[in-house]
């Protein structure tokens, strides 16, 4: 199984989110050496996109000032992400989903993270927020 | 993301291409907020939508509110294996409407 690490540095821009996500998608297709995985690949995406919108908005304001640090390692049947920003520290909740009777517009980002990796963990850190994503792939090749 | 309105026989078929993210998300709302004054129904044709994430959600129950809010129907359509996945994980499956496509989603709603 290969070892793969790789750092990405992107502004801190909602137009940076589709090449967040195309990244991951192009790492986790070398380091699993498969495209069978694409579901849980997707997942994994799904939860990238959530939380680089969430720094961006949140962290940053949505000022498109600041810059994000991605930092990928794959070990072949698992992929972890290490995200880190200098925004305002975050005040993690458990994610619960909104009601949906509700049809709130909101609220549903942290749960998707969430149900979408095998762990997340956050910490404030040397003035800085860091992020960790953990995704194992599950199944047989090709399945 | 590319999003095109055609319209026919009282409603408006909204066809998006892309990524519906944060990044998009706004243009979604814009188009459903134009044809979501009471002349028409709509029905959201997601054939070529590949992402959704909860900004792309959140349009999308923007426009099923403003189109109840006139007494009309907001139906998806041609909803994608990955952007089902995404509805079914927040169960928002079960407050939209969704046809199988564009076609038979503007038959059911029956103008």
């Amino acid at each position: 199984m290969p070892i793969r690490e790789l750092t990405y540095r992107f502004p801190a821009s909602l137009q940076y989110l589709t090449a967040v996500r195309d990244t991951v998608h192009a790492f986790c297709v070398d380091v699993l050496e498969s495209e069978a995985y694409e579901e849980q690949v997707y997942q994994l995406q799904l939860a990238v996109s959530e939380l680089a919108t969430n720094i961006i908005r949140h962290a940053y304001g949505g000022q498109e000032i600041g810059a994000v640090e991605l930092r990928a390692h794959g070990d072949g049947s698992a992929v972890t992400l290490d995200f880190y920003d200098t925004g305002k520290t975050f005040e993690r909740k458990t994610p619960t989903l909104p009601d949906l009777d509700s049809l709130a517009e909101g609220g549903y980002g942290s749960y998707i993270i969430q149900q979408s990796v095998d762990q997340v963990t956050y910490e404030r850190a040397c003035d800085r927020n860091h992020w960790r994503l953990e995704k194992q792939f599950t199944g047989k090749r090709g399945e | 993301m590319d999003v095109t309105v055609t319209v026919e026989e009282g409603v408006a078929i909204i066809t998006m291409d892309g990524h519906l993210d944060a990044l998009s998300a706004p243009h979604a709302k814009e188009a459903f907020r134009e044809y979501g004054t009471g002349a028409y129904h709509a029905v959201v044709d997601l054939a070529k939508v590949s992402f959704i994430d909860s900004s792309g959600l959140a349009s999308l129950i923007s426009g099923l509110k403003t189109f109840r809010a006139q007494g009309k129907q907001f139906r998806l359509a041609a909803v994608q294996p990955n952007v089902r996945q995404v509805l079914t994980l927040t169960m928002l499956d079960r407050a939209f409407d969704i046809a199988l496509d564009v076609r038979t989603a503007v038959g059911s709603i029956g103008v």
